[in-house]
């Protein structure tokens, strides 16, 4: 009997312990906006998360509007996965783990844009090809907003006044991903919204930039990507090997 | 002895009901909680795709206009097939052939959408985008010429990238065979990354045509213009054609050739 009672100890204590581990978090309610600039000072006091063995802390707030989330590292794998990788977060307003809704950031990472095809940047004129590479530029250190299910996207420039917003940051060692999700968002790639009664979102991290789901788009691609920095083809090995992907379950602040 | 087996008879019970009992309460907690730890377990992603940075029907339109001329399973070399966008190329003459071609259809539909790309990109006023409208048709010859834009492309020598070694040529379904008016071609690029030349090859999982330990070779954009109609007055586009058939033969040896066809019908529904 007293062999039984141990075994039970024996067999439920780490259950409890690690099985149990799901990693929930509830967001501070902020009554003005952060700014989205890679910078913590303008966080208000909040709870933490960590993950990966303790590499990685995310916070978590939400204003009403949006849902801001800061990602901080001081374990050099993952600041280097951050720069050389960068990020993709899935966001699920039903609460659940669905990737629907992936961001990708920073953009030019694994978007890409092809001058060569079809000999359309050759007829613009010099200024407008200047205003064209601004434009790219802009675009390649912007978030990338992918609907999985329409397989439909769209690009946003980093500091974005409103809606989809990303920061990076690197201090002291430690590096910041700073980001901003809307909870109510209708365009015609895609439209979200947060319900009134639903009180949970689920959040998936990645620090490898690769495109899940059916939306595998194709671009017929050229060298000049490479070589002006537009673009990543092919997987991105971290130091790892593997993929880092984590889901919080996020108890939003009403 | 009546206590011995009372003693026993408690044990068995306690054995046959506490023991299903924790092994019941152990299932459910790792059903229970270890199913929930999908929060924290890693997870791994799918195959990188990539986007273009400009959200348009640009990419679909390239893609559907796209096909690819190449050597197949079993030709010469042994490789494997290479799927092309929408019709499949292959060496025809049963002899060998170097190169790869990606060969794009410029139709009205896929130039109308380029211009829209690049005027949305960087928000072009109406009279921009006219401007730009006009020098683009009068670069590309449009309305005199069928414009055919190609990535050619070779894992051998830079030098079968030489033109004078190829006619490239469109035939129709009643056998007219056209040769190009205008070819302008750019200078030899350096390098191109096997995985985005071969872009359908991956993304379909067909093997590249290329050995393994190939990760780029060297490529030109040629520009082809051909004439509108064929030897009868009959325009390659938008006429009785069905299908456009368009290929390379090699001058020194006709049998070495390869064609492609674009499904004329499939693009004038996905305008």
């Amino acid at each position: 009997m007293k062999l039984a009672f141990q075994l039970f100890a024996f067999l439920l204590f780490p259950i409890l312990i690690f099985g149990c581990r799901t990693t929930k978090i509830t967001s501070t309610l902020v009554t003005t906006p952060i700014t989205i600039d890679g910078n913590m000072a303008d966080w208000p006091k909040t709870s933490s998360v960590l993950l990966a063995d303790s590499s990685v802390t995310v916070r978590v707030a939400n204003d009403g509007m949006n849902l801001y989330l800061a990602i901080e590292t001081k374990d050099p794998e993952y600041m280097l996965d951050f720069r050389r990788a960068g990020i993709t977060v899935w966001a699920d307003l039903n609460g659940g783990k669905s990737k629907q809704v992936e961001m990708h950031f920073p953009a030019g990472l694994f978007a890409t844009f092809d001058r060569n095809l079809g000999g359309f940047w050759q007829s613009l004129t010099p200024e407008e090809m200047d205003r064209a590479s601004d434009k790219l530029d802009q675009l390649t250190k912007g978030i990338l907003v992918v609907n999985q299910a329409n397989e439909k996207f769209q690009d946003f420039p980093a500091d974005n006044p409103s809606g989809f917003a990303a920061a990076y940051s690197k201090s002291n060692n430690q590096a910041t991903m700073e980001l901003r999700i809307p909870l109510q968002f209708q365009e015609n790639f895609l439209t979200m919204s947060l319900t009134a009664d639903q009180k949970t979102v689920g959040i998936g991290i990645s620090t490898g930039s690769r495109f899940t789901g059916s939306f595998q788009r194709p671009v017929v691609g050229g060298p000049e990507r490479g070589r002006r920095g537009y673009g990543r083809r092919g997987s991105y090995q971290s130091n790892s090997g593997e993929n880092k992907d984590f889901w919080l379950e996020v108890s939003l602040a009403k | 002895m009546q206590n011995k087996i009372f003693q026993l008879n408690n044990k068995i019970n306690k054995t046959t009901f506490i023991f299903p009992t924790i092994i019941l309460i152990t299932f459910l907690l790792i059903l229970g909680c270890a199913g929930r730890s999908g929060y924290t377990k890693l997870e791994r992603s799918g195959r990188f795709g990539g986007v273009s940075l400009v959200q348009s029907d640009f990419d679909s339109l390239w893609n559907s206009r796209t096909i690819t001329i190449s050597p197949q399973q079993g030709g010469p070399f042994g490789f494997p097939p290479i799927m092309p966008g929408r019709g499949m190329g292959r060496p025809t003459g049963g002899g060998m052939f170097e190169l790869i071609i990606r060969a794009t259809l410029m139709d009205s539909s896929l130039i109308e959408s380029g211009i829209n790309q690049y005027a949305q990109l960087i928000g072009m006023t109406p009279a921009e985008k006219k401007e730009y409208q006009d020098r683009y048709d009068q670069d590309h010859y449009r309305g005199q010429y069928l414009y055919i834009w190609a990535r050619v492309m070779t894992p051998f020598s830079d030098e079968y990238l030489n033109l004078n070694r190829w006619t490239f040529f469109l035939e129709t379904e009643s056998g007219h065979q056209l040769e190009p008016e205008k070819v302008i071609e750019q200078k030899v690029l350096p390098r191109m990354r096997m995985t985005e030349f071969s872009t359908d090859t991956t993304r379909e999982n067909i093997p590249s045509p290329f050995p393994r330990n190939r990760r780029s070779a060297p490529f030109k954009i040629v520009q082809f213009y051909f004439p509108l109609k064929d030897y009868d007055s009959i325009p390659l586009l938008g006429g009785k054609y069905n299908t456009l058939k368009f290929g390379a033969v090699n001058v020194a040896n006709f049998a070495d050739k390869a064609e492609a066809s674009w499904d004329l019908n499939q693009l004038k529904s996905e305008k």
